[in-house]
């Protein structure tokens, strides 16, 4: 590492700051990719790179992306949730890498859902 | 200054003193057992815990600087029970050795515990069971006594800077000892012996011979260094049992040295001399002083009317009084009517005193014990002080301490190189080259008095006489680095304020008249004035027998025309000195007496002299006469008499008054007195100070060659003095025979062994002696000590004619 | 840059790693890589987590799902559930001691969530071996603004307003320390950061080094400036390696990063830091010896004054401050001294560090608010008594410190309020005592320590901690008499008066608090000869009360002289000859049953069983 100047603390700190949104939160878009055994079957591996390579292209830090369990419609796998802050949360489905990749142009940073994907819009009501 | 009120008594004391000192300065009393005076607080013992007002904690007195208004109370109900606890606790563990302890009597810690403690005690505890250790020649340690104050360990490390011992283990297992608890092996200076407040530390000599309330105690002047320190002797019965210096008493306020603590028991050896001998055959017959005296008298007339009286000399002594150095000088002028009387000074103190009158034109120069302290920059040319002059040679280590940059020219290492500042680790006897050195780069530099200077005569003849000691020459004669040499040159050039302090004693062949001249050169050009050279005079009465005693006479013959010339005396009167050991070349000597037609000794043993002579006469030692020293600082010190003489010794200047009788002349001097009034009678003849260069070369002395390869360098132990301190038994034992120091390197080139024996030859003769291995001295030169006469080092010294170092060349060989 | 989607903080502080952390580490590696998720998820092994008696210890992010007690056999099923299936696995969770629930979320546990983080900011959140990641979380801002921006007057004000205490025990403003030091003329002064630590069970300072070695550093850079001291020492214990090892790591890289050094982020200021290693003395944790133990001499307390803002190492202006404080100084630099003020009590502000051990449920390294009382820390945070002992008391201070009975529970956690029970607030350590504890022997343990560490100098402290030691060996082998505890009293009262450093005056502490709290369980031992916790062995005989023993066999199989004897269901006995009163039948009786009885050591059993 070279000798740094005061500006270089922030420099450093923003380089970083994909770690810190991972550890401290304060993320904008939580991307959910369902790897329950079917949806692993059905190649949500793949979603998840796609997902990541353009993660990492865009270069924005505000978006995480994780994984959870079936979430019950096995026919419609891969799925994946989107969460943007204070919106609903919006299931795609049925997803290949062409598809993963449109939704994260045109949902996650362009803003609006593409409604021929999303199975549902909201989340179940769980009582 | 800061006023305070100490138990409602105003004191006023200066800035920075501690609460104890303030207090003790104004008579009041505070226990303690770890404070001195000399060495800097330590806080360990917590006896002197004192109250003070606005201060809920008890305050250690010995470490709480004074501060405006305080109110101290120094004996409450509170500081009472507080001082009686820790006592409790000190003594829980401490042995009931009492009856069998040597401090009873005198111990700290009884005399406390009988004014705080109760006789029984609250706590119980085990005692220590450690080993008491025996193994050093004279300092014993009972660690089980030990109440571990620190005083020892803080004496031994930051005054004398040796630091022989040091506290091991924690907590209640800590003890004091020397590193891995291996046997004591130090100076054996005994200063943590007066130091030590408990029975913790005993000088082996003294062990279980007195009690503390049996002996009286005198105080008389040491016969040994020309520091002239007081040593308060106690005895018992006539008879000095043990010596020991009180805090603050006299030039060395307390301090003394392993000579001065220990040596002391010289005149109790056997061999003292019990009655006048006169020479049969090869042995000695004990006559009456009637026979012994007619003797000489008989005999000296013969030859004095034979030969005249110049064919008759004497030597007086640096070790006697000076009422005894006058009374010869005065039996030699009055009654034999001849002034050839000298001394072995000739071969030291005679060179200072030289360059004092050349260079400032004084009659005399005393040293001042306290020049160090506060000196910017020391330089010390090739001279172990804390071996001559220990007690002074503190003054310097303290002077370091307190940051003065201390200049240790020397070629051997001493503890004096181990504490300095920078340590020129030059070759034997080219101090002269050293400082025309420093000269040149004063003149070349600029960094020299120009004011001053110009109006001493011989400026111009001096640089001159510099011109070719370039720092490269000069560091190719001395084999120091060029630039660490003129680093150093400058740093001493440009320091505020300026010493040099150097000895010539009749042992050392390192230095000579040139060394002294050369230092004189430098500091008058440097605007120093003739306080700033440092130059001892070397025993206890080498000034007062020079300056007062023997009162040199112009006409007379000096040694080296007595002794040492073609046409020697024919008789010869000796007086407390034994040239056959101390005299350079021996063998010259040798034949010279041996040649004597009639020889008299007149000393306290049959020494290797006094077996040549015709006719020895039994002297009082120093300790069992009246009379005057002075010291190198000039001051003169009563001598009395505090030991009884078994047999039949008189003091020196009684004999030579009744052998004036005897020879029919009446010299008066009934008593000490009267002849002490009739010296001070002499005014010393008026001189007029004036300052001279006296441009020296530096002229080598035997150079090593393929057959002589090594430089012997000669010198003086600290435990020795002289060849008087080889009778103290105690002496004796720290160290008893002569050794030839040689380094590793020299050593493994001529196979020599450790402790194997070594057979040494120089141009003069050879001396068979054991070998020491050590780096203390550096390849190519030897260092060997005088003091042993059945060594007789002196065979292979030599004299120095023109005021070059007399350095001898050597050759060893090792004995299979 | 490597996009991850998650990070694995794993705790690699001693204690982990003592439990094994790095073979579970290497088995993460081994199943992602096996999973190919190496690229997805990246491993951190991070400085002290905290809830060190839970280690090995994982805390997953995003997520804030928390493991603790892993073991290398449980990372296949974590890792397939988990990080591939997105389902955290509950058998690896934090369980709730009562209510044996399961806590996923770290945030949620008791433990955590009632702590408040300064000092600790950093812990489980970094790799202590990466400068990126201390830059990442403000790393250095405080030390750039303090010395590009700020004198050192300001930097001494802002502190002194602050109100922060020093962290070491002693509790002296560090304002007012700076200022002293910052008066004196020198062109040489000296920073020293006191990592010694030697408190029994104490191991706040540890963690701190361990987890976020460059906060002591930018600490250090930021004191330095306020005094204008060139040179620094981090004196850290020899016993401390990863600390050591790290704290090396970290000034080596702030070097390089010019954060360090010659001309400090282009501020004309330089600071040079080096680490001496402490030989394991105990009492150069003080201020003077530890000094002395810097200048390679004996470490040995010496008198005040002059005190070291004015002379202290190598005689020149030093100001030596704990591992903790540091840690304190930049966020004081950075959010200001009000920010600092909004927590703690209007004299004690700040948090404080301290260690939970003893006979809690969650042992472990809290940070909590100064004024917080004592028994939100023991019972909230530290989970109550250990399988639901009775508690007795709380130990605070080490060995400098004493013991706070249960009537005094509710005492706030400040430098006042402590003080006045006769403890101290110490360095922090904190040991927590249940009834199986006995008190004389407590004292005992410490009287031990101080005499064994007491450096020898001054012989209040060397013999009087020995005499007090002797004493209460008498008590607890039964020889105790009338008077011994006025006696010690008194004997306590004169050493910390006449002591000539801390650790004198604070020896007699444990003895005192234990004398003035429980009297009674002197008395016992004295005049009945009876330790009724059973640890003072001459002083117990043990039992079992028919009427309550279930005749289980617990106490039958955890005896190792196979002294007990009893079938099944039926009263179980203890032949007294066999007995080596090692309490392993006491300790393993049920509480609910509580049948093994602990009777004085001269009891007859035969009479008291019918």
């Amino acid at each position: 590492m070279a000798r740094l100047k005061i500006e270089d603390l922030q420099r450093i700190k923003d380089e970083h700051k994909a770690a810190s949104t991972l550890r401290e939160g304060g993320f904008r878009v939580k991307i959910t990719v369902h790897m329950g055994t079917c949806g692993l079957a059905a190649g949500a591996r793949n979603i998840m790179s796609a997902l990541l390579d353009e993660i990492e292209k865009s270069g924005v830090t505000d978006v995480i992306a994780t994984t959870s369990g079936c979430a019950g419609l096995c026919s419609r796998e891969p799925m994946a949730t989107i969460e943007v802050i204070n919106q609903p949360p919006v299931k795609y489905g049925s997803l290949t890498e062409d598809k993963i990749r449109r939704i994260f142009k045109e949902h996650i940073i362009g803003g609006n859902i593409i409604e021929e994907y999303a199975l549902v819009i909201g989340s179940e009501t769980a009582y | 200054m800061i006023t305070l009120t100490i138990n409602g008594k105003k004191v006023v004391v200066t800035e920075g003193t501690t609460i104890l000192e303030a207090a003790l300065q104004n008579g009041i009393e505070i226990p303690n057992l770890c404070y001195d005076k000399r060495l800097s607080p330590y806080g360990a013992c917590r006896l002197c815990v004192v109250e003070v007002e606005g201060q809920k904690k008890l305050l250690a007195a010995c470490s709480t600087p004074v501060t405006e208004g305080m109110e101290v109370k120094t004996e409450t109900p509170k500081l009472f029970k507080a001082r009686q606890t820790v006592l409790e606790l000190l003594l829980v563990h401490h042995p009931l050795d009492c009856p069998v302890c040597d401090k009873a009597g005198e111990c700290k810690l009884q005399d406390l515990a009988f004014k705080y403690c109760s006789t029984k005690s609250r706590f119980k505890g085990e005692k220590k069971h450690e080993l008491v250790d025996t193994g050093s020649p004279i300092v014993e340690r009972n660690p089980n006594r030990c109440i571990l104050c620190g005083k020892c360990v803080r004496v031994c490390g930051e005054l004398q800077g040796v630091g022989a011992i040091n506290l091991l283990g924690r907590g209640f297992a800590s003890k004091i000892s020397p590193a891995f608890e291996e046997t004591l092996d130090c100076e054996f200076c005994g200063q943590c012996i007066d130091a030590c407040p408990v029975g913790a530390l005993g000088s082996k000599p003294y062990k279980y011979s007195s009690r503390a309330w049996f002996l009286e105690a005198h105080d008389n002047i040491c016969p040994y260094c020309g520091v002239g320190c007081t040593v308060t002797y106690d005895i018992r019965e006539g008879k000095i049992i043990r010596a020991k210096g009180i805090e603050g008493r006299g030039i060395n306020e307390g301090n003394l040295c392993v000579k001065g603590r220990f040596g002391f028991d010289y005149i109790y050896s056997k061999n003292r001399l019990k009655t006048p001998l006169i020479k049969e055959g090869d042995g000695f017959k004990s006559v009456s002083w009637e026979e012994a005296l007619n003797h000489i008298a008989r005999k000296l007339k013969a030859i004095k009317d034979a030969h005249g009286a110049d064919a008759i000399g004497a030597i007086g002594s640096p070790r006697c009084t000076v009422e005894d150095n006058f009374m010869l000088r005065k039996f030699m002028k009055d009654v034999i009517g001849s002034d050839n009387i000298d001394s072995s000074s000739r071969f030291g103190y005679a060179k200072i005193q030289r360059a004092v009158e050349m260079a400032f034109g004084l009659e005399s120069l005393p040293v001042d014990f306290n020049s160090p302290i506060g000196k910017e920059a020391i330089l010390i040319i090739e001279s172990d002080i804390t071996s001559t002059h220990p007690v002074w040679g503190l003054n310097f280590l303290k002077a370091q301490r307190k940051g003065s940059f201390l200049i240790t020219a020397d070629t051997r290492e001493t503890k004096l190189t181990r504490h300095s500042s920078r340590w020129l680790r030059l070759k034997p006897g080219t101090g002269a080259a050293l400082i025309n050195g420093i000269i040149k780069i004063a003149l070349d530099e600029g960094l020299y008095d120009k004011e001053k200077a110009s109006h001493i005569p011989g400026l111009s003849f001096l640089s001159d006489s510099v011109k070719e000691y370039t720092s490269k020459k000069v560091s190719d004669i001395t084999g120091i680095a060029e630039d660490v040499f003129v680093n150093t040159a400058k740093r001493f050039l440009t320091a505020g304020s300026r010493l040099i302090a150097l000895t010539i004693g009749a042992a050392e062949d390192t230095k000579g008249l040139n060394t002294a001249l050369a230092a004189a050169n430098l500091l008058l050009l440097i605007g120093e004035g003739p306080a700033s050279i440092q130059m001892p005079a070397e025993y206890c009465n080498t000034f007062g027998m020079w300056h007062k005693g023997l009162r040199q006479g112009r006409s007379g013959r000096d040694i080296i025309s007595m002794l040492y010339g073609e046409d020697t005396v024919k008789a010869l009167y000796i007086m407390g000195e034994n040239p056959a050991v101390t005299f350079p070349d021996a063998t010259t000597i040798d034949k010279t007496l041996r040649g004597l037609d009639f020889l008299v000794v007149q000393d306290i043993m049959l020494t290797e002299t006094a077996k040549l002579a015709d006719v020895v006469l039994p002297a009082a030692s120093w300790a069992e006469k009246e009379g005057t020293f002075i010291c190198a600082e000039g001051i003169e010190q009563k001598v009395q008499k505090i030991s009884q003489t078994e047999g039949e010794p008189v003091p020196d200047w009684q004999i030579l008054r009744n052998l004036s009788r005897a020879m029919g002349f009446e010299v008066g001097a009934k008593n000490i007195t009267a002849l002490q009034d009739e010296i001070n009678e002499i005014k010393t003849e008026e001189r007029t100070a004036e300052t001279i260069f006296n441009p020296v070369e530096y002229i080598p002395g035997e150079e090593p060659d393929a057959d002589y390869p090594l430089v012997m360098i000669t010198g003086n132990l600290m435990q020795h003095s002289g060849a008087l301190s080889v009778m103290s038994r105690s002496l004796s034992h720290v160290l008893a025979d002569a050794f030839l120091q040689i380094s590793n390197a020299d050593a493994e080139k001529y196979n020599v062994r450790d402790e194997g024996f070594v057979k040494v030859t120089s141009r003069r003769g050879s001396v068979m002696v054991k070998a020491r291995l050590s780096d203390e001295v550096p390849e190519g030169s030897v260092f060997l000590p005088i003091h042993f006469p059945h060594a007789k080092i002196n065979t292979l010294t030599r004299l120095s004619l023109n005021g070059e170092a007399p350095l001898s060349a050597v050759k060893i060989e090792a004995v299979k | 840059m490597q996009k991850y989607r998650a990070n694995l903080m794993m705790c690699a502080g001693t204690g982990c790693v003592a439990c094994g952390a790095l073979k579970i580490k290497d088995a993460l590696k081994a199943e992602l890589k096996a999973k190919n998720l190496e690229d997805e998820i990246q491993i951190v092994l991070t400085g002290c987590n905290g809830f060190c008696s839970n280690g090995p210890i994982m805390a997953v992010f995003p997520d804030g799902i928390f493991y603790q007690k892993l073991k290398p056999e449980d990372i296949p099923l974590l890792v397939e559930e988990h990080l591939l299936k997105g389902r955290p696995v509950e058998k690896f969770m934090y369980q709730e001691p009562e209510k044996k629930t399961k806590v996923p979320a770290m945030k949620d546990i008791p433990f955590f969530n009632l702590q408040v983080l300064r000092a600790l900011r950093n812990k489980g959140m970094i790799d202590p071996e990466k400068i990126e990641d201390y830059i990442a979380r403000d790393g250095y801002q405080a030390a750039a603004k303090a010395l590009l921006h700020m004198t050192s007057e300001e930097i001494v004000k802002e502190i002194k307003d602050s109100g922060i205490r020093g962290r070491g025990g002693a509790g002296f403003p560090t304002g007012l320390k700076w200022e002293f030091c910052s008066k004196v003329k020198s062109d040489i002064k000296y920073i020293l950061c006191n990592g010694d630590e030697g408190d029994p069970g104490a191991f706040m300072d540890r963690s701190v080094m361990e987890a976020d070695p460059h906060v002591v550093l930018e600490g250090m850079i930021i004191g330095a400036k306020a005094i204008g001291a060139t040179m620094g020492y981090i004196y850290v214990r020899a016993e401390y390696p990863l600390a050591v090892k790290r704290l090396q790591i970290a000034i080596d890289q702030a070097k390089e990063a010019g954060l360090l050094g010659e001309n400090i982020l282009d501020s004309g200021f330089s600071l040079n830091i080096e680490i001496y290693e402490g030989a394991g003395a105990f009492v150069c944790g003080e201020e003077t010896a530890l000094m002395r133990s810097i200048e390679g001499k004996r470490g040995m307390p010496r008198p005040r004054p002059p005190f070291p803002a004015v002379k202290g190492l190598w005689d020149k202006p030093t100001v030596l401050n704990n591992v903790e404080t540091f840690a304190n100084i930049p966020p004081i630099i950075l959010n200001g001294a009000e920010w600092f003020r909004s927590l703690g009590t209007e004299k004690s502000t700040g948090t404080k560090v301290f260690a939970l051990t003893g006979a809690v449920n969650n042992i472990g390294l809290i940070e909590v608010p100064m004024g917080i009382p004592l028994r939100t820390i023991i019972y909230d945070i530290g989970g109550g008594i250990k399988n639901n002992r009775k508690f007795k008391a709380v130990q605070l201070g080490g060995p400098s410190g004493g013991c706070i009975p249960e009537s005094l529970l509710d005492t706030p956690v400040d430098y006042e309020s402590i003080n006045a029970t006769g403890a101290i607030v110490g360095s922090g350590g904190m040991v927590v005592m249940d009834d199986s504890n006995c008190m004389v022997g407590m004292a005992k343990f410490f009287l031990e320590f101080t005499a064994e560490e007491s450096c020898g100098k001054c012989p209040p402290c060397r013999v009087g901690t020995k005499v007090m030691l002797d004493m209460l060996t008498e008590i607890s082998e039964g020889r105790g008499k009338e008077g011994d505890m006025e006696l010690l009293q008194d004997l306590s009262a004169d050493i910390i008066n006449t002591s000539l450093c801390g650790l004198g005056q604070t020896a007699p502490n444990p003895v005192l608090t234990t004398i003035k709290y429980f009297r009674d369980e002197y008395e016992s031992h004295i005049k009945d000869k009876w330790c009724k916790a059973g640890v003072c062995k001459t002083l117990t005989t043990f039992y079992i009360d028919e009427a309550l023993c279930k005749g289980c066999g617990l106490c039958l199989r955890a005896c190792p002289k196979g002294a007990i004897t009893g079938e099944k269901k039926q009263p179980h006995k203890i032949d007294n000859e066999l007995c080596i009163k090692c309490r392993s039948c006491y300790v393993a009786c049920p509480v609910k049953f509580g049948a093994v009885k602990i009777g004085p050591g001269n009891m007859t059993v035969a009479a008291e069983s019918k």
